[in-house]
């Protein structure tokens, strides 16, 4: 026992560093270069200034990108909240035939980076060569395309088409968790189908989908690959594009300019973030919408029943399946622009990107190993601060909670800039154009990920489980190796999914982190795409849809579709 | 006989509320000790500092002679030895039965084939026979109980600790567990502190009961002490049904004396004076339902009304308003006295309690 005394200090010891690390570590990673970046924004020369900002709302090409993107945001938001209401309706509360189908097509591009639908609705509606464009002037013979894909419109639309699935999800969460009866007391008391959706069924579900609603405008002026790919190019600019440029510059003025347009794109963030919180307070329908899965009250459409399914599967044809078909088709074309022939076809694309081309080749492999390094880091990591945050009772978890999931929020290109201002010798570390600043990007933008799934996972595991194993004589250390792991496990693998599977396409950050020897893969499609290679850029691209997809099957294998993505 | 736990001045509090406050409690080798109380009343929050999971404020905590709790020192839960079954159960849902139970010896690296040897004898002593390859979710809330129990023994650990551990299970399966649990006590001869709310439980299961109330110990005694020879209202009033009445004692000597009840000062009643009534002269008189015997007319000592009948299968339950207040009597069931009826009660066996503070007397 004697013994016992002095080895128990000593074993108590291990797990205060740990955690003292962890959340020194945090601080490291999160506070300090958003902090930076703040800094340089405002001091120049070592004064306080705000020259900077000024210079940004005296430039029509500066201030001209911020309304851009604001108007982005809220035109996307509400298309895709028309389309994501209806859509989630149809499939949780009527006899729709098909539904899963339906359900399923819906969420592909929730799946894939828009950056690669930009790419899908280039085939279908570039000026001239798209094969819509194609088809209507060959119909009409119209000497001018109708339709142009490069223009503020064309970016709405493609936006749309990928954000419209948030609303979806948590639409169609809201309404299938409804207590049925609610809307049965309203028929009792006399008001017909129509009206008991307006006056009951859309107000309780009101909160849910605003939560969406957020979620989508925060994507939409995240964005970086849409409007670069379909604006730059009509000289249309929106934040994260002008930020872009300004990097490309390599001037000082250039970066110091570029630090306070995403200043301004984070307040824009943390704003919508705030305006989030503001509305889940006022959420007094969700204690009435929460709880135990109950029957949803089914609609029957009768006679529009037929009119309406074959409506659903064409829209979604035409938004979800044709791009991505134009894609796959193009990716087999000798030569953009040439006719859809059967001499014309080629695998000549794939063996290009896979075995010829040396920037592509290093991207598959860079992208690889990015991604397995990045969701084993963060997995790791954010399980280490979920268990803090959730299971221990350390002053200061409210603070790791916070620092956890702010970076979610703040959009890639703001994160990425931070990380070249800090990394970049300001504190005598320098991994500018190294593989190692990426990493530190992408695991501080995806820590969110792990650190929810992991939570939701340790919350479920009652206290005495870890207390049965240290009283059975486990140290803290074998008890989170024999109880703790095993049994958050599916959170982990979950977590480490959620993670690898955008990192292997990440766009935003590595367009403005990557060096000579690190591009990946969407770097590599995007430069492809920029530089008109668009049939070779379309095999890239095809193969990472087709990888993702694959992987979210896997995902939806393991987790049962019960990952918070 | 030496202690295997003892508690000394042990006191907890969380922030401004004192959960456990100055108890002191020596257990002794092979004893089974309950602690008993309603919730909130620092039962469970004693038993998980003398585990290591809680640090006490002050006071000491020694298992087996070893300072393990102090101002000082806290030896965590690992390095303790003991063994302790949970409200429930704690089994690992990732491993086997087998798993379940060799984890201790796995932990202290026995060699694998004496693992095997006491899991063995472990799960036969646990009548878990059979089920060594299922995982938890197989096994109903009884076999779980027991394969809770298997692990907290198979290392022989000092002590045993259960907290609660047969709140989960329905009525039948609890009666059954009881007496397992006591059997497996007299087998092992293990050393075991139990928490519990349910007077039962403690009542079947004690060496002593410890009656805790608000962080303090009330009684310490055996079950048929703490229920003849209650030394508080609140001891009384928690273990069994009672009935109290407020009176005066009027004459002491040793453990016995006499007391009038408020309203009927005329007659007194003999009555037992635990040790240190006799310094009130005003308080309560205890009478358990049992210890009244009913007359029809106007016999006894008090007399009454019947104001409600229950039947109850082995006895009868009367309500009978006498003296202003209303009193429960327990009797066989030939006895049958129709409600509304006038009837006399005689007390058997009633006790004189000085008024506790925050006395629940009814």
């Amino acid at each position: 026992m004697e013994d016992a005394k002095r080895t128990g200090v000593r074993r108590n010891l291990t797990q205060p560093i740990l955690f003292v690390s962890v959340i020194v570590l945090l601080l490291i990673l999160v506070g300090l270069p958003l902090g930076t970046l703040f800094y340089k924004s405002v001091v120049m020369q070592g004064k306080l200034t705000f020259v900077n900002y000024t210079y940004v709302f005296s430039e029509q090409r500066n201030i001209l990108p911020f309304w851009n993107t604001l108007k982005l945001g809220a035109l996307t938001v509400a298309f895709s909240t028309g389309i994501g209401v209806a859509l989630a309706w149809l499939v949780a509360r009527t006899d729709l035939p098909g539904r899963r189908w339906i359900e399923m097509a819906s969420l592909v591009p929730y799946m894939l980076p828009p950056f690669i639908g930009a790419m899908a609705w280039t085939q279908l509606l570039a000026p001239r060569v798209g094969y819509l464009n194609k088809l209507w002037t060959g119909l009409f013979h119209t000497p001018t395309a109708p339709f142009n894909l490069y223009s503020f419109s064309g970016i709405v639309w493609v936006m749309t088409m990928y954000t419209f699935p948030f609303i979806f999800i948590t639409a169609k969460g809201a309404l299938e968790r409804m207590n049925p009866s609610l809307e049965e007391a309203a028929r009792i008391a006399g008001a017909g189908k129509i009206r008991v959706l307006r006056n009951v069924t859309l107000p309780l579900v009101l909160p849910s989908i605003m939560a969406g609603m957020i979620l989508a405008f925060l994507y939409t002026i995240s964005n970086f690959g849409v409007p670069a790919l379909l604006g730059m190019r009509a000289r249309i600019y929106v934040l994260t594009t002008r930020i872009y440029l300004y990097m490309h510059d390599g001037t000082f003025q250039g970066i110091r300019l570029a630090a306070a347009l995403s200043v301004l794109l984070l307040a824009a963030a943390l704003f919508i973030l705030l305006l989030n919180r503001w509305v889940l307070s006022r959420q007094h329908g969700a204690a009435i919408i929460s709880g135990k899965s109950v029957r949803p009250a089914v609609v029957e459409l009768g006679k529009w029943r037929a009119p309406i399914a074959c409506g659903v599967v064409a829209f979604l044809g035409f938004i979800v399946i044709a791009p991505l078909v134009s894609m796959f088709l193009t990716s087999f074309i000798r030569a953009w622009g040439l006719p859809l022939r059967w001499e014309n076809l080629t695998l000549h694309n794939y063996k290009y990107i896979l075995f010829d081309y040396s920037l592509t080749k290093s991207a598959f492999l860079n992208s690889s190993l990015l991604a397995l390094t990045a969701a084993t880091v963060t997995t790791a990591f954010g399980a280490l601060l979920a268990y803090i945050s959730v299971k221990t009772k350390l002053k200061g978890r409210q603070a790791i909670d916070f620092l956890s999931t702010l970076p979610h929020a703040i959009p890639g290109t703001v994160v990425a800039l931070a990380m070249i201002l800090a990394w970049s010798g300001q504190f005598k570390l320098n991994l500018y154009n190294t593989f190692w600043i990426i990493i530190v990007a992408y695991v501080v933008r995806y820590l969110f990920y792990s650190y929810r799934n992991v939570s939701a996972s340790l919350v479920q595991i009652h206290p005495s489980l870890e207390e049965a194993a240290r009283i059975s004589g486990a140290s803290w250390m074998q008890n989170f190796r024999d109880v703790i792991v095993p049994l958050i496990r599916p959170g982990l693998v979950a977590s480490w999914l959620l993670i690898f599977m955008p990192t292997l396409r990440e766009l935003t950050m590595s367009i403005l982190l990557y060096g000579p020897h690190t591009p990946t893969l969407a770097v590599a499609a995007y430069e492809m795409q920029s530089a008109g290679y668009y049939h070779i850029a379309a095999a890239l691209a095809s193969l990472i849809v087709v990888v993702l997809l694959v992987l979210n099957a896997i995902v939806r294998r393991v987790v049962g579709g019960k990952a918070n993505a | 006989m030496p202690s295997v736990i003892e508690l000394e001045h042990l006191t907890k509090a969380f922030g401004d509320v004192v959960a456990v406050d100055d108890i002191e409690l020596a257990i002794a080798r092979g004893e089974i000790v309950c602690l008993l109380g309603p919730s909130g009343c620092g039962k469970t929050t004693t038993l998980r500092m003398v585990a290591g999971f809680d640090r006490p404020t002050k006071g000491e905590i020694k298992i087996a002679g070893v300072v393990v709790s102090s101002g000082s020192t806290l030896i965590p839960p690992e390095r303790r030895n003991l063994g302790m079954v949970f409200q429930n159960y704690a089994v690992w849902p990732h491993m086997t039965v087998f798993r379940n139970i060799a984890y201790p010896l796995r932990i202290k690296k026995v060699p694998r084939r004496e693992i095997q040897k006491k899991v063995d004898e472990a799960i036969q002593l646990t009548g878990l026979t059979g089920l060594a390859k299922r995982y938890p979710e197989q096994l109903s809330g009884g076999q779980q109980q027991r394969v809770a129990l298997a692990r907290a023994l198979v290392v022989q650990p000092v002590a045993m600790l259960l907290d609660e551990p047969l709140s989960n299970l329905d009525a039948k399966l609890r009666e059954k567990m009881r007496f397992e649990i006591m059997d497996l006590h007299r087998r092992t001869g293990i050393t075991v502190l139990y928490v519990t709310h349910d007077q039962a439980e403690a009542m079947v299961l004690s060496d002593r009961i410890v009656v805790m109330n608000e962080g303090r110990i009330d009684q310490i005694g055996s079950p048929g002490e703490i229920y003849r020879q209650p030394r508080s209202a609140f001891v009384a009033d928690f273990i069994g049904l009672a009935n109290f009445a407020r009176a005066t004692l009027v004459e002491s000597s040793g453990s016995q004396g006499r007391a009038a009840v408020a309203g009927v000062e005329d007659i007194s009643f003999p009555c037992e004076v635990p040790v240190g009534a006799e310094q009130s002269r005003e308080g309560l008189l205890f009478v358990r339902p049992e210890d009244i015997r009913l007359t029809e007319k106007a016999g006894g000592t008090l007399r009454g009304i019947v104001r409600r009948r229950t039947f109850l299968g082995n006895q009868v339950d009367y309500r009978i308003e006498a003296v202003g207040k209303e009193w429960r009597v327990e009797v066989n069931p030939d006895v049958t006295i129709p409600e509304g009826s006038a009837v006399g009660m005689s007390v058997q066996r009633a006790v004189f309690l000085p008024e506790a503070p925050g006395e629940g007397a009814s």
